[in-house]
């Protein structure tokens, strides 16, 4: 894609995240992270990952959000404390050796674009060229998804169920529970996924 | 040095969405922030992993019809994949946290951190007198009994 639409997204992202971080109202910090996950989406489908452009949008930016207004309508906690207690003193070293380990370990990583990177001169090449013909499915992901390796993503079905299951127990057995249509609506999130 | 940062500027990127994201797991009170900065932080991960499957010239992994497939002309399909099951596993995940913190909030009343800290501290001596959860075993008994009915 064109780095510079690519270089425009990313300052967007970062700056949505801080904002999203910094505002004091949930409501609004909430709209904040829907529209960082809507920009996320976009830059997927400038990078051709359309398949995954559409989940984030579906995902990210719709339920997601959907999921932290019932919440926070349930709750009734509208602004947040900006500050902890916690020094940031002791915050700031463990972010900067986090930052240091990860660009000392993207150092190896290969250059952006890289037609002859290791992750694309494995198995992908095979996975693009036998798809059409094996599974007579244009869509490679398709392909792959719910033909190659439909047993992984009947794997993925079973974690989903498993996060139903848990939220259903975890609401059920609630202590001073009322009678409210909103942890129905969030148990019936495992079967929309 | 330009071509370095054009090869090398993704990176930098993403470890500065992740150091928010962490930042905000850490720094931050509030638990719906912390989710907040939760999804921040797996969000960058998805956006490593697509920016790893681009490929100059490539388009997107669907075949067209009557031209000869090579795989030189579609981005890799694989890193796609791993985050299409991430972002829905991640959404499972996000339902589990919200069941968890709607329960927090029923037994403390607040879902700041440091205030349910502090009355988890001022429980621990006699936590049998005065806490707000002293009327909870009834209660829960009942909406255990009631629930089949309001669940579904």
């Amino acid at each position: 894609m064109i780095w510079q639409l690519d270089l425009l997204f990313f300052v967007i992202l970062v700056v949505l995240a801080l904002l999203a971080l910094r505002v004091r109202n949930l409501m609004a910090a909430v709209a904040i992270l829907a529209t960082f996950s809507l920009m996320v989406a976009v830059m997927f489908g400038a990078m051709a990952a359309v398949d995954v452009a559409f989940v984030e949008a579906v995902l990210g930016a719709g339920l997601t959000g959907i999921l932290f207004i019932i919440l926070i309508r349930d709750t009734g906690e509208r602004a947040a404390e900006l500050e902890s207690k916690r020094p940031v003193i002791l915050l700031l070293p463990l972010i900067a050796v986090f930052v240091g380990l990860m660009v000392f370990a993207s150092s190896g990583l290969p250059d952006r674009g890289d037609p002859d990177a290791p992750a694309h001169t494995h198995v992908s090449p095979d996975y693009i060229e036998g798809a059409l013909v094996d599974s007579r499915t244009p869509n490679v992901v398709t392909a792959v998804l719910a033909d190659y390796r439909s047993i992984d993503t009947l794997g993925e079905v079973i974690v989903i169920f498993t996060a139903g299951l848990a939220v259903l127990l975890v609401i059920r057995t609630m202590p001073g529970r009322e009678p409210d249509p909103a942890p129905g609506r969030l148990d019936g999130e495992g079967d929309v996924t | 040095m330009f071509e370095i940062f054009l090869a090398r500027y993704v990176y930098f990127f993403v470890v500065v969405l992740l150091a928010i994201g962490l930042y905000g797991m850490l720094a931050h009170r509030n638990l719906v922030k912390k989710i907040i900065a939760m999804l921040i932080f797996h969000t960058a991960i998805f956006i490593f992993f697509i920016e790893g499957s681009v490929k100059d010239d490539a388009e997107a992994p669907v075949i067209l019809p009557g031209r000869e497939v090579v795989a030189a002309d579609y981005v890799n399909p694989l890193p796609h994949l791993l985050i299409l099951t991430a972002i829905v596993v991640g959404a499972g995940i996000i339902g589990v946290a919200f069941a968890l913190l709607l329960r927090l909030h029923r037994a403390y009343g607040t879902l700041d951190e440091e205030a349910i800290l502090g009355i988890i501290g001022s429980e621990l001596p006699d936590h049998a007198a005065s806490s707000p959860e002293a009327s909870s075993p009834p209660t829960s008994s009942s909406a255990v009994e009631t629930d089949p009915g309001g669940g579904e």
